[in-house]
């Protein structure tokens, strides 16, 4: 990535979210200390877009195609639904973790950078890419959230036996955007499929994958309707869907199936 | 409190739920075992395929009536019978997830388990019915109660049920052929790679043209001890164009003259529009001690020899094979009594004739732009249509789930 220095941008990103971070963090509970704070994590946001544009000017594609660019994107949205749904719940810890994971995921495209590549295989040239692999990236960033809920809870009622109330509320409501946005990536990736592969569902273990991630958020929508399984269950059910999400997303690559994918783009 | 349920006493609930999701399985794996692992794929052959279709229905239908009557049917409606019968299909497929499907070495006790053909074995034919059955009661009650409220639920369950039954007993119908035709030569018979059999289509094709388009060839160092390409995450290869300036470990790569479509005459390369022209380039590498080497790498094709670049004792500088861009194949449908009909074949851009849609597959990817033939696909799906309906009733409650799903929250917090 010669001609953006990527590791420098970054960098500028991380800074100013840590820096926002601490100026909501202080105990003192002055406002103009808050505004600072939130327009340094909204300032961090602005450079991580510019950066993405840049990206996808520089590749002359869409820049979605490896799992080191979808990370770029999670951190994005991570960080948007950290603000807005801490705006909306009022919740220190949510936005402290949503912005952690989303600087992770920065970190890891600092330690490991890839080769960017500009080439796109002809399976790829298709006005279903953007809209299919977005809407996913939106759906993980959300469900990435919910689990984050789900183990804070977990880890308070098991560690420190205390209970946050309404959190699984909040959980929910990220769930329900969540797996909407899931299974509209779910669905045009099987529209896509026909276009491209001329069949909406084949068994491929991406799809397989992606299948399970599905389910498993199905079988926590189902549980939570009139509590019909227990608080403590559906919070695991969360966190283990959080793992298959992931072995779907980066996971897949490493088994010993994805030699067959045809869903391996990464170099 | 009511004293404690003691398990199989009505109203059911999970307990009841995992046993029958566990005895579903092992009916299955043992039915899979008695038959040797040979799946129900025979089983489910057109027509029987339809009759099996017909019979669920009117199975959901004719339980439906009698909802009121018999406990297990409200069973069958309920979270719990939802959540067992999700819960048995995430769990078949998540053995398909962990094993290679189709491998001819996997062990005899796998094969015979159906773990290698997951999606035509029993137990997950046993989970889709058992999840159709539930999902066809729960869709069928909230019909007859009907009222606006429940208008995202039915068609969100109503969309699920049709696409699983839709793929579930219409992919035995799918029919995937496959037809080659040579640049100039027309072919109206194709072939199932499944069964290696032939069918004869009501039309012809005629390919007129091939046309590839590819990327800008890559350079990049290769190792002599190893053979292997210096791979340096971040920075190891150069996209090749006029005037492109790079670096690639402590060399810096400069790309003087770059030339698509050449071939070499004397001690250089010309432009040349010949069957197996070839990309090249001619390359001043420099490195941090100041040594300077200059000259011409290409990639070769199928009858050009490539050349590589010599850097140093350690490294030589190659150009490796362009990569695709976009590949069409310039077609002629051939039909009796009509005037030939020109379709421009592309990955991503089938198009349907007849009633099959066709896809632009492969090509000679050893004579890779120059390919005088191209691999198309033929495709039918007589249940296409019902699995689409389907997938727009779920991409229409994925919409109202989106919406509603804020709507609700804001319900919560006012209640408070």
């Amino acid at each position: 990535m010669d001609w953006i220095s990527f590791p420098t941008y970054a960098t500028i990103v991380l800074i100013t979210w840590l820096a926002g971070l601490l100026f909501i963090g202080l105990p003192s509970n002055k406002k103009p200390l808050k505004a600072l704070g939130m327009t340094l994590l909204g300032l961090g946001i602005i450079v991580l877009v510019v950066i993405l544009t840049l990206l996808w000017i520089e590749l002359e594609r869409p820049p979605l195609r490896t799992l080191g660019e979808t990370r770029l994107w999670y951190s994005v949205f991570l960080a948007v639904i950290g603000i807005v749904f801490y705006w909306r719940w009022k919740y220190n810890w949510f936005l402290y973790y949503s912005f952690f994971m989303a600087g992770l995921f920065m970190v890891l495209n600092i330690v490991y950078p890839e080769n960017f590549n500009k080439s796109l295989m002809p399976a790829l040239h298709s006005p279903w890419f953007v809209p299919h692999v977005i809407v996913y990236i939106v759906s993980y960033a959300l469900l990435g959230a919910s689990s984050i809920v789900a183990v804070y809870q977990l880890y308070n009622n098991y560690i420190k036996k205390s209970y946050i109330q309404n959190a699984i509320q909040l959980a929910d409501n990220l769930v329900y955007l969540g797996f909407s946005f899931l299974t509209m990536g779910l669905l045009f990736g099987a529209l896509w499929a026909k276009e491209a592969w001329g069949h909406y569902w084949t068994w491929d273990p991406k799809e397989t994958w992606a299948f399970l991630t599905w389910a498993v958020y199905l079988i926590y929508i189902h549980g939570r309707i009139r509590n019909s399984i227990k608080e403590k269950t559906a919070l695991w059910v969360l966190a283990l869907g959080f793992v298959i999400l992931l072995m779907c997303w980066f996971g897949v690559n490493y088994l010993p199936s994805a030699s067959n994918s045809v869903h391996t783009y990464s170099q | 409190m009511n004293k404690k349920r003691v398990i199989w006493e009505k109203p059911w609930g999970y307990q009841e739920g995992i046993l029958i999701s566990i005895s579903l399985l092992l009916l299955g794996f043992i039915l899979e075992v008695a038959t040797g692992g040979r799946g129900v794929l025979q089983l489910l052959q057109y027509p029987n395929n339809i009759y099996i279709g017909i019979g669920v229905i009117i199975c959901i239908v004719i339980l439906s009536f009698f909802r009121k009557k018999i406990a297990i049917v409200q069973w069958l409606e309920s979270i719990p019978a939802a959540i067992s019968s999700i819960g048995l299909l995430l769990f078949v497929s998540l053995l398909m997830g962990l094993t290679m499907q189709y491998d001819n070495n996997a062990p005899d006790l796998i094969r015979k388990l159906g773990l290698t053909h997951v999606v035509s074995s029993w137990p997950y034919l046993f989970a889709n019915l058992f999840l159709l059955i539930s999902l066809g009661l729960t869709s069928l009650k909230n019909i007859y109660t009907f009222n606006w409220n429940k208008l995202g639920f039915i068609i969100s369950h109503v969309g699920l049920w049709l696409v699983l039954f839709g793929a579930n007993f219409g992919s035995v119908q799918v029919q995937r052929l496959q037809m080659t035709i040579p640049e100039g030569g027309i072919s109206n018979s194709a072939f199932d790679p499944s069964t290696n059999l032939s069918t004869t289509l009501p039309f012809a094709l005629r390919l007129d043209d091939f046309i590839m388009e590819e990327y800008n060839p890559k350079l990049g160092l290769v190792e002599h001890s190893t053979g292997n390409l210096f791979n340096e995450k971040g920075k190891s290869t150069i996209v090749t164009d006029s005037g492109a300036v790079g670096s690639i470990k402590d060399w810096k790569i400069t790309v003087l003259d770059y030339i698509y479509s050449s071939a070499k005459a004397g001690d250089s390369y010309h432009f040349i529009n010949e069957m197996g022209a070839c990309p090249s380039a001619y390359i001043v590498a420099t490195n941090n001690s100041g040594k300077t080497v200059e000259g011409w790498v290409c990639c070769g094709s199928f009858n050009k020899p490539f050349e590589s670049l010599r850097l140093n004792n350690d490294y030589s500088l190659v150009m490796l094979l362009p990569e695709p861009k976009e590949f069409t194949s310039v077609i002629d449908i051939l039909r009796k009594d009509r005037e030939p009909e020109r379709i421009y074949l592309e990955v991503n851009k089938p198009v349907v004739i007849d009633g099959w849609k066709i896809y632009q597959m492969s090509y000679d990817s050893e004579l890779g732009r120059w390919s005088d033939k191209t691999v198309i696909e033929l495709i039918t799906d007589p249940w296409l249509k019902l699995v689409y309906f389907g997938i727009f009733l779920m991409l229409a409650g994925a919409l109202y789930m989106f919406w509603m799903g804020s709507k609700n929250n804001t319900n919560t917090v006012k209640n408070k």
